[in-house]
């Protein structure tokens, strides 16, 4: 008999297409045969059976009213297509756009950089300052020592005048 | 309210409850598959001017079982990490012959054999014997052939056969 020329797990491959009705009419015929025959084969069709209708009786789940509630309370305040996905590749792309632009048009100095130009500035002309303060003191000492200039401090150490020559 | 705004909330009212039984079968948890429906309903207003009436269906569907894997897969990767940690052996295996176990322990141990198989086997069983999805559409949504589905339900199958403890051949 051909069905004794097939391995044990040909016949197992195949309970579950039989319990189907999915094995072709020679393969079927093959399987019948060996069922006559084979116990635990018989045993493993019933299992399949009972595995089946176990399946098909397992009961169908509602899905809470809160989900549907939920959504429509996130999608009503989006337009119809709306995804933050594409929303933020739009806002992404503006950016990138914003900073290019940025980028190619000619800065103005910063408050940073106003602030430390004054600084320097006012460090120069301190300098200016000072530098003019000794300039002109090296020129009213030499003023003095050549005559030009008597120092303001002759007049005061001018001895009182006598009276009677006076007259 | 506008066309649109109709054939969303249509759209819903239809495939809430499939998608639900679909994510919770696949999850094992009412919690994470009210998510993951919640997550897959967003997206179909975001896409729904795209799809027309006959492709909802399968792409919902589709969409959920992706988020689902998804979700298993990161699941999977925390739970190995969980498991390594503590050094946890594998677990017990009940040894009950299954044609001795009442209807509601079948199911039970039913529930946690679907869980238990990897993909694409999980996701055929539950569309198929509990969706009770077409062929044609498990095709569509698993992107495999009509035989390849065939061959594989009856493989799904088989291993959940043999997982409820007939057989310990494969």
């Amino acid at each position: 008999m051909m069905s004794k020329e097939k391995p044990q797990n040909w016949f197992d491959q195949r309970v579950e297409a039989y319990v189907d009705g999915d094995l072709d009419s020679s393969e079927r015929a093959l399987f019948e045969a060996r069922l006559q025959l084979d116990d635990s084969l018989r045993r493993e069709v019933d299992q399949a059976r009972l595995i089946q209708g176990a399946l098909r009786d397992m009961p169908s789940l509602q899905c809470p009213s809160d989900v549907r509630k939920r959504v429509l309370e996130i999608t009503g305040s989006r337009p119809v297509g709306f995804s933050w996905g594409w929303a933020g590749a739009a806002c992404a792309v503006l950016v990138a756009a914003i900073a290019v632009g940025l980028m190619r048009t000619p800065a103005g100095p910063s408050e940073a950089e106003l602030a430390q130009a004054r600084a320097d500035m006012e460090t120069a002309l301190a300098y200016l300052n000072r530098a003019g303060q000794m300039a002109g003191r090296e020129a009213g000492q030499q003023w003095i020592e050549s005559g030009i200039a008597r120092p303001v401090s002759a007049g005061l150490r001018r001895p009182p005048e006598v009276e009677g020559d006076a007259i | 309210m506008g066309v649109m705004s109709l054939r969303f909330r249509r759209a819903i009212r239809q495939h809430q409850n499939r998608l639900f039984s679909l994510a919770c079968n696949m999850l094992g948890s009412s919690a994470e598959a009210e998510d993951v429906v919640q997550d897959v309903l967003i997206k179909l207003w975001e896409h729904l001017p795209d799809l027309s009436a006959d492709h909802v269906r399968p792409w919902l569907l589709r969409v959920t079982r992706n988020a689902c894997v998804d979700l298993l897969r990161r699941r999977r990767y925390q739970q190995a990490f969980v498991a390594e940690a503590v050094n946890s052996g594998p677990r017990a295996v009940e040894t009950t012959p299954m044609m001795e176990l009442s209807n509601s322990e079948l199911g039970s141990r039913l529930k946690q054999a679907i869980q238990d198989l990897d993909e694409p086997f999980r996701s055929l069983v539950i569309l198929r014997e509990l969706e009770d999805c077409s062929y044609k559409e498990i095709a569509e949504v698993l992107e495999l052939s009509d035989q390849q589905v065939r061959v594989y339900l009856h493989r799904a199958r088989r291993k959940l056969r043999h997982a409820l403890g007939s057989n310990d051949d494969e």
